[in-house]
């Protein structure tokens, strides 16, 4: 692993060293930064200019990044209206959109998924945003393209592809409290037709610990390495290829085991993506796009003590996928895209016995109807065939309407599923310290009838189903967009989410020992609804102001029937009695808040771009767990408080290619170290950029 | 076994006319800290006599007058069979059910659902959810589900409702299942002292 390390670290020396001897003649007058309308590519799978969208989306530019002071996608991201990270096990942050859990929402890179939810949530801070061109953000369910884990969203991670004509390097190192090091080299030069591209980052940190004594960090060290390599060729009528590798590597001190005075614990993560995009335009009015893609992802944890291994964790996930699209433009402004691919996936696991390997084949269309210069349709369908489960049709709606320049209405209705993972299907994991047994849908059945035929069981439900299917869910969104003046829009946005299907952890058995059975069901019906108001403003030209608001309401459907039909009760913690609760008293899923409010005032010093960039983020009262012991969470439970985050940042320009960073994260200091473990508190850090 | 207070709570009077039996009142009891320890460690299975407590008497007794006995989170009826050799003997016709309920509001028996001990079954269902508690395996912590009432038929055929409130020793609000001694018990009654009367008020 050094070994590897050392090599990778000499690469990065390389790439800084090249990137600082001027090879190519640089032309002061060629790099001109062209002012082009803002684009998204993920909500349509072709670029479409951002004002002209049909769904509700935001796009975190490049700027916004930089002067943010952030290094890991999870910090930026929370800054964001209506996108809320949540703790995870071991420590990792997944988002919420619109109220719906991390699972739920696809994460990409350059359009390609990125996989190793080894615990469901897929880890943010995982991803570097050194190298990040722009982070794409579409709101609501939106499998008509995507299909799997696209039911809260789908957040696209676009990363630099060398742009711009010539040799342009981008080399910072940022200091931060706790040892943290975030340090990058990324160059890209463009001649004409052909662009190659490199980046490679080291990120690494002491952690550090909120509760003392126990003999173990909250956040144990660890050192990661993301890096990739790029080419792009254009051979005109041959068509455009971009071959793309990217890896990521970590090793942790900590894994998911307990650990203990003596016992080491080491988790190593090695993650690995090829790519090929080949584009063709085929005719005047027919583009061809195909994606091949393979990824992998092994996370290794070992518990070490003196005399050997004493527990460990393999996981090992691949994926390859075929994404082939057509898309052809009329005459008249319209256009359809017609895709088709495959997906094959395969994990090997500790405790999973089988090997299990998923197939799906897919076909989706999508028509663009945009005749009329007020009204845009944008209708698709997407289906997917799979191996284990039943076939999933997935359509979606959506339009704009343009009342006059100023005002617009957009709205959609979208199918959003998620298939059954690995986990919830083939797992066969037994915890014999806290003594339960954990079984997926597929395996459940051998199991226990293993454990009968040898009376190790002594309770077993009956009428459990082991079929599981996927969660899916019905979304809806209804916009206003008002521009008060050409530059102060304001927009509201009202959503509503319908899941259902979703698959929970249930007690089905218990063992002669009294070790209880788990397995996955699909038992729950919620609902996410809410509303959302975001807009900008200059009050003077130094001056941007931006903020958004959501309400979000986010309940199970069986709560509420429980709490009308007046079974659910809490213990009085003075009188020690018991008392029933009524249906104002549910409060809700797990993990939101009601009210959730940024604020961003960007202070533009002087023409050297100079700038002071505050951000306040409140976020109301949570909790994470119910604390009365009646299964639901209600407002008799300990809630983690409403608060405040306040993040500063100052950059100054040296020079016109050096610039100085200073950045307080979380400014006010806010902690709450029983419920919050990955907020430390108030973080100081300093970066020095060369950028060209 | 100690106990650090029993309280009389309330008395009720019920209306006395020429002919008409003079009713006893209610008895409303707290007991605290009763405790039911296992002798066995901890991950092994309970052993060690159960402890057995009487309604009527208002404490724990030795002999065959009890109403119900506890040990760590079981708790038996003197009524039915015992299902293991060290259990006591039934010699009485109690019987038992748990009522989801807030204590309050159970206000009488339900005959029908009252059962007896047997050789598999108890009348009070053990394990983590079943009957009158939860378990949870991280934190380790026994917790009596809110909103579970037990009701009891006496060894004699009078009745009793009653709720636990604590497993761990002096009710405290956040027990640590570490730190706290559990199998000790607080909980509060009501006895109904009138043969064949099954109301509560």
């Amino acid at each position: 692993m050094r070994s590897k390390y050392i090599s990778k670290l000499i690469l990065l020396c390389a790439i800084i060293i090249i990137s600082n001897i001027n090879v190519f003649s640089q032309d002061e007058d060629s790099i001109k930064t062209i002012e082009m309308k803002e684009v998204m590519v993920s909500a349509n799978k072709t670029e479409k200019p951002f004002v002209e969208l049909t769904v509700p989306a935001k796009i975190i530019s490049k700027e916004e990044i930089e002067s943010s002071g952030h290094s890991r996608l999870d910090e930026i991201i929370s800054e964001q209206v209506g996108v809320v990270t949540v703790p995870g096990f071991g420590g990792s942050e997944g988002i919420q959109l619109q109220g719906i859990d991390p699972e739920y929402t696809l994460i990409l890179i350059d359009g390609l998924p990125i996989i190793g939810r080894v615990a469901g949530i897929l880890d943010l801070s995982r991803i570097s945003l050194g190298s990040v061109e722009r982070i794409e953000i579409v709101k609501g369910a939106s499998s008509s393209l995507y299909g799997s884990e696209a039911l809260g969203g789908v957040v696209n991670i676009i990363t630099n592809k060398a742009k711009n004509e010539g040799l342009s390097k981008k080399i910072y190192y940022q200091y931060s409290s706790y040892n943290t090091q975030d340090l990058l080299a990324d160059i890209s030069y463009r001649k004409k037709q052909f662009a190659i591209y490199g980046n490679i980052n080291r990120y690494s940190s002491d952690g550090y610990d909120l509760v003392e004594g126990d003999g173990q960090n909250t956040v144990e060290a660890f050192q990661n390495l993301t890096g990739g390599v790029g080419i792009s060729y254009d051979l005109d009528k041959l068509g455009n290829f971009d071959f793309n590798y990217k890896f990521f590597e970590e090793d942790r001190d900590g894994t998911i085991f307990i650990t203990s005075p003596g016992i080491e614990n080491k988790s190593e993560t090695n993650e690995n993506n090829i790519s090929l995009k080949y584009q063709n335009k085929l005719s005047k009015s027919v583009n061809l796009n195909i994606d091949i893609y393979n990824t992998n992802y092994i996370n290794k944890e070992q518990q070490i003590i003196s005399s050997g291994i004493l527990n460990k964790n393999n996981f090992n996930q691949s994926l390859n996928r075929l994404d082939v699209r057509l898309k052809h433009s009329t005459s008249t402004g319209s256009y359809y895209t017609i895709g088709f691919g495959f997906d094959n996936e395969t994990l090997e696991r500790t405790n999973i016995t089988v090997k299990p390997e998923h197939k799906s084949q897919f076909l989706y269309f999508q028509y663009d109807w945009n005749t009329n210069e007020k009204f845009n349709l944008v209708s698709g369908i997407r289906y997917d065939k799979h191996n284990e489960y039943s076939s999933q049709l997935s359509p979606k709606v959506s339009f704009k309407y343009d009342f006059s320049e100023d005002l617009n209405l957009k709205g959609s209705f979208g199918y959003g599923y998620k298939t059954p993972d690995f986990r919830q299907l083939y797992l066969n994991f037994s915890n014999s310290t806290s003594g339960y047994i954990v079984l997926g849908a597929s395996v459940i059945d051998e199991v226990i009838s293993e454990l009968q035929n040898k009376n190790e069981l002594s309770f077993y439900n009956e009428l459990f189903t082991t079929d599981l299917t996927a969660e899916n869910s019905n979304s809806y969104n209804l916009g206003l967009q008002y521009y008060l003046s050409p530059d102060i829009p304001i927009e509201i946005n009202l959503f509503r989410n319908n899941i259902y299907n979703l698959i929970e952890t249930n007690i089905v058995g218990r063992k002669n020992n009294g070790q209880t059975i788990y397995s996955y069901s699909n038992v729950n019906k919620a609902y996410t609804q809410g509303i959302e108001i975001q807009g900008n403003w200059n009050p003077i030209k130094k001056i941007s102001i931006k903020g958004g608001y959501q309400l979000l309401y986010a309940k199970d459907i069986d709560a509420i029937e429980e709490f009308k039909s007046g079974t659910v009760f809490a213990r009085d913690k003075v009188t020690k009695q018991s008392f029933e609760l009524k249906s104002n008293d549910y409060f809700g899923l797990y993990g939101r808040s009601r009210h959730q409010l940024n604020i961003g005032v960007n202070y533009y010093m002087n023409q050297n771009k100079d700038n002071l960039n505050l951000r306040l983020n409140f976020r109301g009262k949570f909790a994470l767990i119910d604390s009365n012991n009646n299964s639901f969470l209600d407002k008799y439970d300990s809630f983690i408080k409403a608060h405040l985050l306040g993040n500063i940042s100052y950059n100054k320009f040296l020079t016109k290619n050096i610039s100085l960073q200073l950045y307080i994260k979380n400014l006010l200091g806010y902690k709450d170290v029983e419920n919050l473990l990955n907020n430390p508190g108030r973080i100081y850090s300093l970066k020095v950029t060369f950028k060209n | 076994m100690k106990y650090l207070y029993i309280i009389m709570l309330s008395l009720l009077i019920i209306s006395c006319g020429d002919d008409d039996p003079v009713l006893e009142p209610l008895e409303a009891m707290i007991v605290t800290n009763l405790e039911a320890m296992t002798t066995s460690g901890p991950g092994q299975p309970p052993a060690g006599d159960f402890v057995k407590y009487s309604f009527a008497k208002q404490t724990t007794v030795e002999g065959d007058d009890w109403d119900i006995a506890f040990r760590a989170t079981a708790i038996l009826v003197n009524g039915g069979f015992a299902g293991a050799s060290d259990e006591p003997n039934r010699s009485g016709i109690a019987a038992g059910y748990v009522a989801v309920g807030a204590y309050s509001s159970i206000k009488s028996v339900d005959e029908s659902l009252l059962v007896q001990d047997s050789e598999t079954d108890k009348a009070i269902p053990t394990g983590s959810g079943n009957g009158w508690y939860n378990y949870d395996p991280q934190s380790k912590l026994v917790t009596p589900i809110a909103g579970r009432t037990l009701v009891f038929k006496t060894h004699n055929g009078r009745y009793a409702k009653m709720e636990i409130q604590s497993y761990y020793k002096d009710a405290p609000e956040n027990p640590n299942a570490f730190t706290s001694q559990g199998q000790t018990y607080t909980f509060n009654y009501t006895y109904q002292p009138n043969e064949g009367v099954t109301t509560f008020d």
